[in-house]
């Protein structure tokens, strides 16, 4: 604004001078005007979002079993599971594989609640996100503890009855009787 | 002589005449784990993987601790199982092993619980020096249940070892040597035969037996385990469940070493895909028969009163025919419906086939021998039983030769009375008829002399003898025990059906039951014939294929596995011994509801009317046959010349859980048309 005040004072006359001047104002006059745009709330509230009414059936299709079993209380505050126990057991050896490393703690099982069927998509649902959580301990008195501790009720699960076989190298060369002669087979059975 | 060593620095003894002992069992006793492909808690020893090597002082060579058993020789020396030596040794096992094996492991099933992919991260190195060429064999085809590719296979033995000692069947072998080792049949698309096949897809440590069934089907972190039973087989082994979400991916077994040891049989492991076609299949809500095939939807309270008419009707008679698989609770609570009904004629699904029965003395339907010992027993004598077909894991106990002490013969004998089947075991084959169990009972038969003379005999009475002979249990047990001096833990009688022993604890069964009313209502039974004399028929249940066209009112209810309150159920079995079952539900619709709170609703409903049954008086033990013979000889009825034929005819055809599942069913169509082959290559060779 400064330079073109300077320009128009040199090159034109001093009347024509003044009359700018004044419009300038007038333009400040307008830039106030735009200012009271910024008054308006860019923000719009969610209360003034059209709704139709189709989005609220979007969850009608859900079939729950049992709505009251679904309901869990929290266990940190040392609430029953609605008269639900707590298992804990010690994990036996999977029988596809040799080793022993997961069978050496005991785990404390929360209730297993059951899961409702989404027919629409296919998958299987549930409200309860305790499902996935177990807690180990070294020894069976220290799950038994802190069962107690909490005020959980608890069973204790029995374990797996595994005994030792003797054996020897030479158990493998044995004669079964297998070999006697080819009998005929009978049909009719199998 | 007591043994002292040390194990890692840990000081241990053994009494070496007491206890048989190898090194790789006592490092497990102490805790420490030794790596092994080769080497199972149930099948002898082989040694050919080397990989459990251990350094023992004062030796040159370091040993295999499978093989070696723990003698005066190894007093006063010490083992130790991590030194860098038997690390660098393990580290070539692992690099020999992994030349050939395919890099199979994102598409391979056992992926995720395989013990070659832990034991390399554990001793392998981490790249390999071999890449001129690796040897492929080609994928081979055991049946429809078992998937071989062989390309993957390291040949540690356990699937023929577990065929040839425990099956009975000398299918699989070792092919070639050297480099072009292979494992397989001799002839090609050998179906291998036998009711326990699937157990080498739990052997085998890679991925070279899979199931077929459960082929590209899921992860096992993803799966998680639900106990239960093995419903079709009398002895309730435990099993797991194998669940994702609310459906049943796979069916492993639970390690009991009374029941089972570590084997199912191939019913109760391929059975869980017919659950998913029951479930689309299935009726769910109460439907009600207006013409030959149209039903009417009800409301449950609609069919309950529907029900509570015709039971309460003086003028029909209704029989109650429990199914075998209802736990005891469900039996109580319909055994206390029919009583206040003033109705007598109840009765499970597996005690129709029975003529008469007592109840009062527990000792008479538990069996008190114990299954752990049945494998010491050096006389058996099968009477109207083909054990191999119905109780399969009975036969693999007896047929135990491969571990015990040496000074008992190796070799049981074993005497049958009925069918001919195919044993693969040396028998004696006594007769057909039931003229040879008469004569058994009066001790006239040659072969009494030798249950005499034996120290530990055995009897085992099938359901198909106990069907045609008119005596309890009680009887049948006291002539056995007086015409061969025999204890009550020598006889071993086997029923059909799960919840056989159950419903004789809740004193369900009485001695006579025909179905002569003309309502029948049917409880989860399949396998009841319905004859013209019936008018009306409710079923309450799951499904039905034998009689779907007679039901007039249907209930549908929940599978035994889901089929009770709270979290947990207990079944027993013939031996009086219990297992648990967690709840499993897989039941998707709305109405269907377990047969506990139906029986609860109808007794609710009749409270007011109070009627019980009056008990039966017991009857004295008549303890020899010729007396029984000479008292009651208008009552007794036998057919000395009728031939005990065996029930069951095919294996995969006896329950409608199996019937449902395609694999089952086409592996027991194979092996009828194997049959008739065999039967026509056998006698062209007669003729030439």
């Amino acid at each position: 604004m400064l330079k073109k005040f300077l320009i128009s004072s040199i090159v034109k006359p001093t009347f024509q001078s003044r009359i700018i001047a004044s419009t300038t104002l007038n333009g400040g006059a307008g830039r106030a005007t735009f200012c009271s745009v910024n008054s308006i709330n860019p923000n719009p509230t969610a209360s003034q979002i059209k709704v139709d009414q189709e989005d609220l059936e979007v969850g009608e299709h859900l079939v729950i079993d049992d709505p009251n079993q679904q309901h869990i209380k929290s266990f940190l505050n040392g609430v029953e599971f609605n008269g639900k126990s707590v298992n804990i057991y010690r994990p036996s050896r999977n029988t596809m594989q040799t080793g022993t490393l997961r069978t050496k703690k005991w785990v404390i099982e929360l209730p297993f609640n059951p899961k409702w069927n989404d027919r629409l998509m296919g998958w299987w649902a549930s409200k309860d996100t305790l499902n996935q959580l177990n807690l180990r301990f070294n020894s069976e008195t220290d799950a038994v503890a802190y069962c107690k501790e909490i005020g959980l009720n608890y069973n204790i699960v029995e374990e797996d009855v595994t005994l030792r076989k003797k054996k020897k190298y030479g158990h493998r060369f044995r004669y079964r009787g297998d070999l006697v002669g080819e009998k005929e087979r009978e049909v009719g059975i199998n | 002589m007591i043994i002292r060593f040390k194990i890692n620095e840990i000081e241990c003894e053994v009494n070496e005449e007491k206890e048989d002992i190898t090194i790789l069992q006592a490092c497990t006793a102490n805790g420490i784990e030794i790596p092994r492909f080769c080497y199972h808690e149930k099948l002898t020893i082989a040694g050919n993987c080397r990989m459990c090597l251990v350094y023992v002082t004062n030796e040159e060579k370091l040993l295999a601790a499978c093989g070696i058993p723990l003698d005066e020789n190894f007093d006063d020396e010490s083992i130790e199982t991590e030194i860098d030596e038997i690390l660098k040794a393990r580290e070539g096992v692992m690099e020999f092993l992994l030349i050939n094996h395919p890099l199979d492991c994102p598409i391979c099933d056992q992926g995720g619980e395989c013990d070659l992919q832990e034991q390399t991260l554990a001793y392998g190195l981490d790249t390999g020096r071999f890449y001129i060429k690796k040897r492929a064999v080609e994928i081979k085809t055991f049946g429809r249940l078992i998937k071989g590719i062989m390309t993957r296979c390291i040949h540690c033995t356990r699937c023929v070892r577990f065929l040839t000692e425990i099956a009975g069947v000398n299918e699989l072998g070792v092919l070639g040597r050297g480099y072009n080792m292979e494992i397989g049949t001799y002839k090609k698309n050998v179906m291998i035969e036998s009711e326990l096949s699937g157990n080498i897809i739990d052997l085998c440590p890679v991925g070279a037996l899979t199931s077929a069934v459960y082929a590209y089907k899921g992860r096992p972190w993803e799966l998680k385990n639900i106990k239960g039973i093995d419903i079709f087989d009398t002895l309730l082994t435990p099993i797991n469940y194998q669940v994702k979400g609310g459906e049943i991916f796979r069916i492993l077994p639970r390690i009991n070493d009374r029941i089972n040891e570590e084997w199912i049989t191939d019913k109760v492991r391929f059975h869980y895909e017919s659950y998913k076609i029951i479930e689309k299949i299935r009726k769910e809500t109460p439907s009600y028969k207006i013409q030959a095939n149209k039903f009417i939807e009800l409301t449950w309270k609609t069919a309950l009163k529907m029900v509570f008419k015709v039971l309460l009707n003086k003028k029909n008679k209704v029989d109650l025919i429990i199914g075998s698989k209802i736990n005891s609770t469900n039996l109580r609570i319909y055994k206390e419906l029919m009583n206040r009904l003033g109705s007598k004629n109840y009765i499970t699904e597996n005690g129709l086939m029975f003529k008469k029965f007592n109840y009062d003395l527990r000792e008479n339907y538990i069996n008190s021998n114990d299954l752990y010992n049945v494998d010491k027993n050096d006389l058996v004598l099968l009477c109207g039983i083909n054990l191999r077909v119905e109780s399969p894991l009975l036969n693999i106990k007896l047929r135990n030769v491969n571990f015990g002490d040496d000074e008992i013969e190796s070799v049981k004998k074993i005497g049958i009375i009925g069918n001919k089947f195919d044993w693969k075991h040396e028998s004696e084959y006594i007769g057909a008829t039931l003229n040879s169990m008469l004569k058994l009972f009066e001790g006239r038969l040659p072969y009494c002399q030798q249950i005499k003379k034996s120290k530990a005999p055995l009897i085992i009475v099938g359901p198909s003898l106990l069907t045609r002979i008119s005596l309890t249990l009680q009887e049948m047990r006291a002539i056995f025990m007086k015409a061969c001096n025999l204890k009550p833990e020598n006889i071993l009688i086997i029923t059909q059906g799960a919840n056989f022993g159950m419903a004789l604890e809740e004193g369900l069964f009485k001695e006579k039951f025909s179905i002569g009313g003309n309502v029948l209502y049917s409880i989860d039974s399949n396998e009841v014939q319905v004859t013209n004399k019936i008018n009306y028929v409710i079923y309450q249940g799951i499904i039905n294929d034998k009689f779907e066209n007679k039901i007039d009112l249907y209930l549908p209810s929940k599978h035994y596995f889901e089929d009770f309150e709270g979290d947990r159920e207990v079944y027993m079995n013939t031996f009086g011994q219990r297992s648990e079952i967690e709840k499993l539900s897989i039941s998707k619709g709305n109405k269907i509801k377990e047969n506990s709170m139906i029986g609860y609703i109808q007794l609710m409903y009749l409270n007011n009317k109070e009627m019980t049954r009056k008990e039966k008086e017991q009857k004295d033990i008549k303890l020899s046959y010729r007396e029984m013979k000479k008292e009651e000889k208008r009552k007794i009825k036998v057919n000395k010349y009728l031939t005990i034929n065996n029930i069951i005819e095919n294996y995969y055809m006896t329950d409608i859980n199996i019937r449902l599942s395609k694999n089952l069913m086409i592996t027991g169509q194979l092996r009828k048309e194997k049959k008739i082959m065999e039967a026509g290559i056998w006698k062209n060779r007669k003729c030439i």
